[in-house]
């Protein structure tokens, strides 16, 4: 199905649609409809997971609620219609059904949240052919944007929808001639959902978890920081008003892995801005790390709280239900903390003054790689993370401390940051099969870790819940068993350790490396030249 | 995706006007395909649309299918149309000439699947390889019988012919067409199916001539007049078909 030809009219054009439509009328029967208001709203997840898989929903007032409209993007057809009392929140807030599940699969934990308002005054006209078949359709009218707090609107001019009927390929190229042939109208080159989220001073797709930054192998090594400073700050205040208004878990997710990877850049791209200068943003960011973790750790086990539940017999699952209470109420306290956190002082001055430290970063005092390219420094660093990884893994054996796993995996996700920070500045298939080389790994010890810590906190949780008198002993007990069979799946990340390491560290993944990283001669001898 | 034959071994029972007020009952809320089977052409005169299909019966059927690019909008959005083709009154012999004849029909829809949400089969009537074609297409089939003793025996036949022919996991769902509630006859008839079995819709579609006359306006019953007690019951009748196919909704 092609999609339809979008227009929009000169704010000039004193007559209107007129000319087009007598132009129309030429060719065509018109079939008018009458005129209409209607106000929509497009709705995705913050990171636009709608639009980034070629769908648009949308929600309009209808009678009793509202209308969603489920939409590819590309054609613009509707694919789905649900009436609604209430606009939905997560894909769980409607009805088991065909959008219900599709929502579900592309938005997982995330929420819906409102991209951009467009109230309009619009008309539909139907072309027929002599034969009083329908061959077109156009909508056309008067449209605006806002953001739904009734702040201020954004004229977004006059549009006209041209609107194929499948198989009435002839015709619309007719009606798309008699349009065209109007000196006023031109092809659009945007859709309206673009428009709408532009003038309201965003723009469509402006935000992934993984931020998008582009070095040039050439660029000194302040300036390459800069650049990643900038992009991960930019994604930690992104996600600052979501997460305190608890919208989804992964506002407090992405912020805390934007604010992890700010931690690693000023410890491991070393060498560029002197420690002793980023020891108190590296306190602070620490400390942001700090107030945050215990609000993610519950979301955690609240999301992972029906797996948990499937592991255990039905019964015990049923016994287990009072410990989601226990953690509803603890992560509400622990949401306030996080919230008074975000709010004080003390988080504003960072986010104030790091900004700013970051802005300063060419003249202040110089490391010894400050002006080193960031081609040749990236590499070297990359080098040196995939180095360390491989001696301390190939270092663990049967008998090492758990400890051991627990620091290769830092290293891991420190290999992975400067993987991910520098990935413009390397051909993005070596990237892709080194990241997808290391999650293995990364997955595996991953898991080996949190085993540990959710056998431990389970522990924990249990004694508090008796102190609160908070839970019958059966809940005890199906919390006991959860710990143990934590235990086993800890055993058994372990045992499947080597395997995942061998993996890794298999003659192929050095090999690609090797093709990243090159010589450390011959970076260097291109790093003079 | 999921396909509805709309089917009788006779003609003359309310297949089309079924055909056609439940795919635009369908399209409200889902991508609809409405494929004319029958040579006669009715849905396809219902839905303005031109009895022709470019190439015939091959251009449909066959590893070559073409479907997607002979299919036409009607002139409701979400509800598109395969016409009727005269080609299709030799459709037994066209089939009978190809590998797996009794596959065609399904091969052909299997190209459409992400498409549309459901297709409607308007069938001829008969039982023949065509029929055979529909079965292995269709995900349940829809039964319109006028409340006759000869009528219902037709849905004696068609059992006896799924199976016979290992369809016996096929999904039946008769009703009750054109009924005339003045009629003992027809009152009896429902009152002893619907007591004897279970698998009967418990809609069933009013005598009307509003139906009658869906061929002056062109366009569904339902489209144009929906507070009718004809259109009042294609509704019930959508609904509870739905919930036959997607039980829990």
């Amino acid at each position: 199905m092609t999609a339809p030809i979008t227009y929009r009219l000169d704010d000039s054009s004193a007559n209107g649609f007129a000319p087009v439509l007598d132009q129309l009328r030429e060719r065509f029967d018109l079939e008018e409809g009458e005129e209409q208001s209607l106000r929509r709203v497009f709705l995705d997840s913050f990171d636009w997971r709608l639009a980034r898989a070629g769908y648009v929903l949308e929600a309009s007032e209808s009678g009793t609620g509202h209308r969603l409209e489920w939409k590819n993007r590309d054609t613009d057809t509707t694919r789905l219609t649900i009436e609604v009392p209430q606009l939905p929140r997560f894909a769980s807030d409607l009805g088991h059904g065909p959008l219900r599940e599709r929502l579900a699969r592309l938005l997982d934990v995330r929420a819906l949240v409102c991209e951009a308002y467009v109230e309009s005054r619009i008309r539909h006209m139907a072309l027929r052919n002599r034969h009083e078949k329908i061959v077109a359709r156009i909508e056309y009218g008067h449209y605006l944007a806002d953001d739904g707090t009734g702040k201020s609107q954004q004229d977004l001019g006059r549009w006209l929808f041209l609107k194929p009927v499948r198989g009435y390929a002839g015709p619309l190229e007719r009606a798309r001639e008699a349009i065209e042939s109007v000196a006023k109208v031109a092809v659009a080159g945007e859709d309206l959902l673009s428009a709408a989220v532009r003038a309201l001073g965003h723009r469509s797709m402006d935000y992934s978890s993984k931020p998008d930054i582009r070095l040039e192998p050439a660029m000194p090594a302040w300036q390459a920081l800069q650049h990643i400073f900038n992009a991960l700050l930019e994604n930690i205040r992104a996600n600052e008003s979501g997460m305190c208004a608890d919208r989804d878990p992964e506002f407090l997710h992405d912020f805390r892995v934007a604010v992890r990877r700010t931690r690693s850049a000023i410890s491991d791209v070393r060498g560029v801005i002197p420690k002793g200068i980023t020891a108190p943003f590296r306190e602070e960011f620490r400390w942001l790390q700090e107030i945050t973790g215990p609000a993610r750790d519950l979301d955690v086990y609240l999301m992972g709280f029906a797996g948990y539940q499937a592991d255990l017999s039905p019964q015990a699952a049923d016994d287990l239900l009072p410990f989601r209470d226990f953690l509803v109420r603890t992560r509400q306290e622990a949401h306030l903390n996080l919230t008074r956190g975000i709010r004080s002082d003390r988080y504003v001055k960072l986010v104030r003054e790091w900004p700013g430290f970051v802005a300063t970063l060419d003249t202040g005092e110089p490391g010894k790689h400050h002006a080193e390219p960031i081609g040749t420094l990236a590499t070297d660093l990359i080098d040196r993370a995939h180095r360390t990884v491989v001696r301390d893994g190939r270092a663990i054996g049967e008998a090492s401390p758990a400890t051991d796993l627990h620091e290769l995996r830092k290293r891991c996700k420190r290999l992975r940051y400067l993987l991910e920070f520098f990935s413009s500045l390397h051909p993005p298939e070596l990237v892709q099969e080194l990241v997808r080389a290391l999650k293995g790994l990364q997955d595996n010890l991953g898991n080996f870790q949190d085993y540990e810590v959710q056998s431990q906190s389970l522990d924990r949780f249990s004694r508090r819940m008796m102190e609160q008198n908070a839970a019958p002993p059966e809940t005890y007990l199906a919390m006991g068993q959860l710990i143990e069979q934590l235990e086993e799946k800890q055993k058994a990340a372990r045992s499947e350790f080597h395997d995942r390491f061998a993996a890794f560290d298999s003659a192929q993944t050095r090999k690609v490396f090797a093709r990243m990283v090159g010589s450390k001669r011959r970076r260097k001898a291109g790093a003079e030249s | 995706m999921k396909t509805l034959a709309i089917y009788n071994i006779k003609g003359g029972v309310g297949k089309t006007a079924t055909a056609v007020n439940l795919a635009w009952l369908a399209a409200r809320n889902a991508r609809v395909l409405l494929w004319d089977l029958d040579p006669q052409g009715a849905a396809t005169f219902y839905y303005r649309v031109k009895p022709k299909v470019k190439g015939g019966l091959d251009a449909l059927i066959g590893k070559d299918s073409e479907i997607l690019e002979r299919v036409r909008g009607s002139d409701y959005e979400n509800l598109d149309l395969v016409p009727a083709d005269f080609s299709y009154r030799n459709m037994d012999l066209s089939l009978d000439h190809r590998d797996k004849p009794v596959k065609q029909l399904r091969r052909a829809l299997k190209l459409i699947r992400d498409e549309y949400d459901y297709v409607f089969l308007d069938c001829p009537p008969s039982i023949s390889l065509v029929s055979e074609n529909i079965f292995h297409a269709a995900d349940a089939l829809v039964v319109p019988l006028i409340p006759t003793t000869l009528s219902v025996r037709t849905l004696q036949q068609l059992l006896k012919f799924c199976r016979k022919h290992d369809l016996d996991d096929l999904p039946i769902h008769p009703f009750f067409s054109m009924v005339d509630r003045r009629k003992n006859m027809h009152n009896d008839i429902i009152e002893r199916m619907h007591n004897g079995s279970r698998s009967f819709l418990a809609t069933s579609i009013p005598y009307a001539s509003e139906v009658e006359q869906m061929g002056i306006k062109r366009a569904p019953l339902v489209s144009y007049m929906d507070n009718s007690p004809a259109s009042i019951a294609y509704q019930r009748l959508w609904g509870e078909i739905q919930s036959r196919i997607y039980p829990g909704t």
